[in-house]
């Protein structure tokens, strides 16, 4: 990352941001998705965080920091999308899946079937802290930081999610009623 | 069963799938709307400021703003508020604002921690809401506070502000609709509905009053052993026919009913067993101290 693109973006250098915007657009929206598990959520978060990070730039005092700093204003506006999209659409559940069930629970699609719907059953809060932490490999404190929550509160998230993970992969590896009494 | 080292392999593996790149029309309509979207600049009173200055400055500081819009001619105070109901609008906040008056209350935030202050709450109904909310709490939409651990168990808390126009019939699923006869417009009417609700774990109610206004408080705990669909636990739609629901085993909502001239408010407070007495104590107090009026 450029600190001289920052200072001049804060400045209000058009062309400096869109330098900025377009090296970090694909991290954002990767992350973003990730959070969100929805393309046009990600990409409206995403917009929407290029959007903050122009407008507040000015106040970011540290330019080395950007990075850092994009990322805060990402899951501001992904809570911001997950939060319109649950209260108003709370009732959108996943479609059972196709794919044949296995009893180990070895399937790496049934794996990813498991994971999908138990971390969709997680807040944006928990996804977050999965994300950054497992996904951007992010120590907690930094996660902490990032999200302006106490680094207990981060840990007590994570831990949260990642049994809630669990559960949901452990739920797939048990073996059906019809299974178990065949 | 899984191993945690397997859990954090498995999920791991599966956060590398999926996209990664921006399609460039999203970038495209970033560009195009910086022409069209300003900064905002550092002013002569920093972002921050006020979070760092002891109670004596920031009082000092408080009362000087005063003074220098009366002496500049303001005539702030003096006019009536516009929409207030005749709230003081006055109270100094930490926004980050240049202008030497008083700023007007903000709305609570999306996402952030909030410095202490004065936030405006949007209740979906015709009535103001201010909320002294401490340092540290979080912001979740004007509509939402999280206590300073966030809203998740073990140890979480939160306040949401709105009105019931419907409650769901079955809290377990949507498709059994809502209550029919529909529930009533009075703070009894909803009381009584929460109270004979077959699927509503509820205690009897005990009476409060919040900025003179009085009305309900009726604690709903749900059960350790409650199996709670992936819809949650449905419990009815705002003003504004937005859902509400509560999502956890064990979790306690303590709904406080208050009838503002007419208008019914309804706060959803939610913790934990383990959610820290402390915690709890600041919350009532934040909850004592709301200031209520009707909008025209």
């Amino acid at each position: 990352m450029d600190t001289d693109l920052v200072i001049r973006a804060q400045r209000g250098d058009e062309e400096a941001f869109a330098s900025l915007a377009v090296a970090a657009s694909d991290r954002l929206h990767a992350v973003a998705h990730r959070i969100l598990r929805d393309i046009e959520l990600a990409e409206d978060a995403t917009q929407q965080a290029l959007l903050a990070i122009w407008r507040d730039l000015p106040q970011l005092r540290d330019p080395a920091r950007f990075d850092a700093w994009s990322y805060r204003l990402l899951v501001r506006a992904c809570y911001a999308e997950g939060r319109r999209e649950r209260r108003w659409t709370p009732n959108m559940r996943l479609l059972p899946s196709d794919e044949p069930m296995q009893a180990d629970g070895s399937s790496a699609v049934v794996d990813r079937d498991q994971l999908e719907r138990g971390f969709r059953r997680l807040s944006i809060d928990h996804r977050a802290v999965v994300v950054l932490h497992h996904y951007l490999d992010w120590p907690l404190d930094q996660v902490a930081e990032t999200l302006g929550v106490p680094a207990g509160t981060v840990r007590s998230r994570l831990h949260h999610a990642m049994r809630g993970l669990r559960a949901a992969l452990d739920a797939d590896a048990r073996p059906t009623e019809r299974e178990a009494a065949q | 069963m899984s191993t945690d080292r397997d859990t954090t392999r498995i999920v791991r593996s599966w956060l590398e799938e999926g996209v990664t790149a921006l399609p460039d029309r999203v970038l495209d309509a970033v560009l195009d709307q910086l022409p069209t979207t300003p900064q905002r600049r550092i002013t002569w009173w920093p972002a921050r400021r006020f979070q760092n200055m002891n109670t004596s400055v920031k009082l000092g500081l408080a009362a000087a703003v005063v003074v220098v819009a009366a002496l500049l001619g303001f005539n702030y105070f003096a006019a009536p508020n516009v929409g207030s109901g005749g709230l003081d609008n006055s109270i100094p906040t930490p926004t980050p604002t240049p202008a030497p008056t008083a700023t007007p209350i903000p709305k609570i935030p999306d996402g952030d921690t909030l410095e202490a202050g004065t936030y405006r709450a949007n209740p979906f109904i015709p009535v103001e809401v201010l909320v002294n909310v401490p340092d540290g709490w979080i912001g979740g939409g004007d509509w939402l506070l999280f206590g300073p651990r966030g809203v998740e168990p073990p140890d979480g808390m939160n306040i949401r502000f709105g009105s019931v126009s419907r409650v769901f019939a079955n809290p377990l699923n949507a498709q059994d609709g809502f209550l029919d006869p529909p529930v009533g417009p009075t703070v009894d009417d909803l009381v009584d509905a929460m109270l004979s609700h077959p699927g509503w774990p509820t205690s009897p109610p005990t009476d409060v009053t919040i900025d003179g206004y009085a009305g309900k408080v009726v604690r709903m705990t749900l059960p350790p052993e409650l199996e709670i669909p992936e819809n949650g636990f449905l419990l009815f739609q705002d003003g504004q026919s937005g859902d509400r629901w509560a999502f956890e085993q064990g979790q306690i909502i303590d709904f406080y009913i208050i009838d503002v001239d007419g208008q019914r408010l309804v706060l959803e407070l939610f913790s934990y067993p383990d959610t820290p007495a402390e915690d709890l104590a600041a919350r009532q107090a934040v909850v004592d101290a709301l200031q209520l009026a009707p909008l025209p």
